[in-house]
């Protein structure tokens, strides 16, 4: 719980800036919804950056962080749009219900997040082995390469898995 | 966030042990390569330490999602969303439209693949040791895994296959015979194979049965049709009724790969499945059984977990001698 000292700044904050941030986020979203919603998410990464009392700037501050809050809105909404597409050109027609749904995102976003900078190919040869559960054969007549490019890139992917930091959440 | 800005370091053994999960989770792999995954492992204790620590990180990392995806219908797009990178997807259409569909969530996070152990012999009549697994093959082309401290007697004739556990816990691998039903009896009932694999527990009143392949057919008391159970279930017998276990992350025959997983279940239970693997009689205080506990185990080096959890929960262990060990609660 933090004190009533290390709140009073953010308070501040909070009532002197929060329109005008939220009529920020409505000029680059075009939606009022959105933007409330990603207001609050700002404000959530003020008060556990902890720095809300050092800002000289408050609204160079704040935008800094409602651009990340905005690009990793996008990557997620991209990464959806995606996946439904992907779902789209299945041959059954498969639409999960809402809680699935939610759940299906959420671990997409995962992966994703984890898999973050590694190149496409090397995503792929990783999942069609754990998601699709081909061999490696398999995978290397699917993408056209060899067998033994299969393996360096599985091998790729869970050194990176295994090596890269712990991700903040998105 | 640029994911290996500070990536950390990779050390040799950890990268033999990435070598090995690729080769042997390649689609590919023979017994010659699990022979030799166990001669590595049997080779050093870091080995299996860097081993366990990969299977670990992989677990609390990425495996729960992926089981998530690997359901009928999300695999494919997942494949196809997640195999381009950030920036070069294309943005085109909006949102669902929902209809129904159930999500099979895959159970078991779980271990990413089995290690079998290598064919060692078979006899009418089977036992295990204390920290010892074993595989049997049957005349019949099944096989049977036997945990630590098992055993079970078998019962082959020209009209049934009857397997009897009579401790412990075994997984099936049956072999198709229309003529002769695959049957596991335990003192609460009987397991009938109607497909490939699954797994039989005996414990102290009750049966734990779980669904590897396929589908079985319990009996509590050997009567009746029986209730069907199918792949990736597990259920409870007790000798008048059947009790479904709710789904978790944890694969109930991660013993067969020298895995103790656990997902938010109480130190007796984590205790249970150690005592196999110890020769010292393990005693827990009615406290210390309750602390809740998570994490993947080497189920080979019991004195090592137990370490482990001393390291990380608020537990003290104290022993009498090598042959008594006793848990209890740290005092604040």
């Amino acid at each position: 719980m933090p004190s009533p000292a290390a709140t009073a700044p953010i308070d501040a904050l909070y009532r002197e800036h929060r329109d005008w941030l939220q009529g920020w986020l409505r000029r680059r979203l075009g939606d009022g919804h959105t933007a409330a919603d990603l207001t609050q998410d700002t404000f959530v990464r003020v008060i556990s950056g902890g720095q809300a009392q050092a800002i000289q700037e408050p609204r160079a501050y704040l935008t800094t962080l409602a651009q990340r809050v905005l690009y990793n809105f996008w990557r997620r909404r991209e990464l959806e749009r995606a996946w439904l597409d992907a779902l789209a050109a299945q041959p059954q027609e498969l639409a999960p219900s809402p809680e699935t749904y939610a759940l299906v995102r959420e671990a997409v976003e995962t992966i994703d997040r984890w898999l973050d900078g590694l190149p496409p190919k090397v995503r792929e040869a990783f999942l069609l082995r754990r998601l699709e559960g081909l061999a490696h054969a398999d995978i290397a007549a699917r993408m056209g390469i060899s067998i033994t490019s299969v393996e360096r890139y599985v091998k790729q992917a869970i050194v990176h898995l295994y090596t890269c930091p712990v991700q903040a959440e998105a | 966030m640029p994911a290996h800005a500070h990536a950390l370091p990779l050390d040799a053994v950890t990268e033999q042990a990435i070598d090995w999960l690729v080769r042997l989770d390649s689609g590919h792999s023979n017994d010659g390569d699990q022979q030799a995954f166990a001669q590595w492992l049997a080779m050093a204790p870091a080995h299996s330490a860097a081993w366990m620590d990969l299977q670990q990180r992989l677990n609390q990392r990425i495996s729960p999602a992926l089981s998530q995806l690997q359901a009928d219908g999300h695999a494919s797009p997942s494949v196809r969303a997640l195999s381009t990178a950030a920036g070069h997807r294309p943005g085109r259409r909006a949102l669902l439209g929902s209809a129904a569909v159930a999500l099979l969530t895959a159970a078991g996070g779980g271990i990413w693949f089995n290690r079998r152990m290598p064919l060692m012999a078979w006899s009418t009549d089977l036992h295990t040791g204390t920290a010892e697994r074993r595989r049997f093959a049957l005349e019949d082309g099944s096989d049977l895994l036997l945990n630590a401290r098992s055993s079970a007697d078998l019962y082959f004739s020209s009209t049934q296959r009857l397997v009897r556990l009579r401790a412990g816990a075994l997984i099936a691998q049956v072999a198709a015979d229309a003529l002769r039903p695959f049957v596991v009896q335990t003192a609460q009932g009987t397991v009938r194979a109607l497909g490939t694999r699954f797994m039989v527990q005996q414990e102290q009143g009750r049966t734990l049965v779980s669904v590897l392949e396929h589908s079985v057919r319990l009996a509590p008391g050997d009567e009746g049709a029986g209730i069907a159970l199918e792949q990736g279930s597990s259920a409870w017998m007790q000798s008048d009724r059947v009790e479904a276990v709710f789904a978790t992350r944890v694969d109930p025959s991660a013993w067969s790969a020298g895995v103790l997983e656990v997902h938010d279940q109480p130190l007796a239970d984590v205790l249970d499945a150690l005592r196999p693997y110890t020769p010292a009689v393990l005693r827990v205080s009615a406290a210390a059984a309750r602390v809740r506990v998570f994490g993947v185990y080497p189920l080979d080096r019991p004195m090592q977990v137990l370490q482990d959890l001393v390291d990380t929960l608020p537990l003290r262990v104290r022993r009498w001698s090598d042959l008594v060990v006793y848990v209890d609660v740290r005092d604040a």
